[in-house]
């Protein structure tokens, strides 16, 4: 099992961060390490809701179906897979103060199939997939707080679909 | 391009020491032992404004020998031509050498400072700078992933004097060439060698053919990793921090682009060679 956990200031409340990362269908156009994700079934920004997530893992795409199992706006988004590559993780935002707070991803995988070929995968592909989450950390906190997406409005009601 | 006529500010400055007729004659030898020794990859040329200059930021990495400049000016003059004049802002302590401060000087280097640059955009010459200077070229590896510009902001009002847009130009792997175990700041420090040489590392090293390397003074051979190299889209810092008080804004937000890329390009690798 690799687990893998990375945080970051932003300088922004958490209603910023959390938009940015409650709705898997905009990573493609935010973070380069998700270069497709698709609506399986559910309903966005709900517990339950199933994504196709495709994910690059140095110059290796992979992926799978990720279940959503906690969204708590403003503090908590949790998901983990079916089938495949065992993974799990999540984000959570905490506000430090008014203007600050702190973003914290958290993944964790297991390479299945024979164990001491899986942990040299495993160990190979650690600092990886570390970096792949550092640097989603700080695409985050650049479009927190230098280029906001249009469609970024703090305050806009939950529960709404932004697939279309 | 045409080139602006030389004055003898620019003389003194080197502007002139630059030698297109050399760098075309030594260009595709030079890039072919780069591309076969550093298996060197640039990515984003059609980034760069087509004309006009540019103000070229960089990373800093492989101690004094610096493959990422190489690298960069190399990729540079084949794509676009040496007819479009590109200068890079080196230490004094480099364009100083006898004999390889001259060579450099022929390929586009320019001693740094603000007034260096400044002429050379006026000219219609873009430059390539690398704010972090000492301090990042000799970071310990372990920070081989890390950006760090020490804080200095001359760039930024650099560029907004020029009107010139910043190109972001982040390079991966230079780092990877020797290994730094410290950037000796607390030695550099007790020997004052900021006020004799405007240096504030004195960095300890394990490099080919010393093995252990003090201050890096002679160079070294570099080893062979793989050096991938991305420009990153322009910055119009006139329009988007205008004002001196978005200074520090500025540099912020273009260390933290650098930042972004620098952790994406790693993520590509799984071994550091």
């Amino acid at each position: 099992m690799v687990e893998v956990d990375r945080s970051i200031l932003v300088a922004t409340g958490p209603e910023i961060p959390y938009e940015l990362l409650a709705d898997p269908l905009r990573f493609p156009s935010l973070f380069s390490a998700f270069p497709r994700v698709e609506l399986v079934s559910g309903e966005a920004r709900r517990e339950g809701v199933r994504y196709l997530v495709s994910m690059r893992i140095g110059h290796i795409d992979a992926g799978g179906v990720q279940r959503v199992t906690v969204y708590r706006p403003r503090r908590e988004i949790a998901f983990e897979s079916e089938g495949g590559v065992r993974v799990s993780g999540g984000a959570s935002f905490r506000a430090i103060d008014a203007t600050h707070t702190e973003v914290r991803l958290r993944l964790r995988y297991e390479v299945p199939g024979f164990r001491p070929a899986a942990r040299v995968v495993e160990s190979l592909t650690r600092h990886v997939v570390a970096r792949h989450v550092e640097a989603t950390l700080l695409s985050l906190r650049r479009f927190a707080e230098f280029d906001q997406p249009a469609w970024l409005q703090p305050g806009e009601p939950e529960g709404r679909d932004r697939s279309a | 391009m045409k080139r602006a006529p030389v004055h003898l500010e620019d003389r003194e400055i080197g502007l002139d020491a630059r030698d297109p007729d050399y760098i075309r004659s030594m260009l595709p030898l030079m890039w072919m032992l780069s591309s076969l020794y550093f298996r060197a990859e640039v990515r984003g040329f059609e980034r760069v404004p087509r004309d006009g200059p540019v103000l070229f930021v960089g990373n800093h990495s492989g101690g004094n020998v610096t493959p990422d400049t190489t690298v960069f000016l190399l990729a540079f003059n084949a794509h676009f031509g040496v007819e479009r004049p590109l200068y890079a802002l080196a230490h004094s302590l480099v364009t100083s050498w006898p004999v390889i401060g001259k060579w450099l000087e022929r390929w586009g280097a320019l001693t740094a400072s603000p007034t260096a640059a400044r002429r050379a955009l006026e000219s219609g010459a873009s430059v390539l700078v690398y704010p972090g200077g000492d301090v990042e070229v000799h970071r310990p590896f372990r920070a081989r992933y890390r950006v760090d510009f020490a804080g200095r902001t001359g760039f930024i009002r650099l560029a907004r004097d020029a009107r010139v847009p910043i190109v972001p130009v982040v390079s991966c792997g230079g780092h990877n060439t020797y290994l730094p175990l410290t950037d000796g700041r607390k030695i550099a420090k007790a020997l004052r060698l900021n006020e004799i040489a405007r240096l504030e590392v004195l960095p300890i090293s394990l490099a080919l053919p010393w093995g252990l390397d003090v201050g890096d003074f002679f160079g070294h051979v570099p080893l062979p990793a793989k050096i991938v190299i991305e420009i990153l889209e322009p910055i119009d810092v006139v329009s988007r921090f205008p004002h001196e008080e978005d200074t520090r804004r500025a540099y912020d937000y273009v260390t933290l682009r650098m930042q972004e890329a620098l952790v994406g390009l790693s993520a590509e690798r799984l071994l550091a060679v």
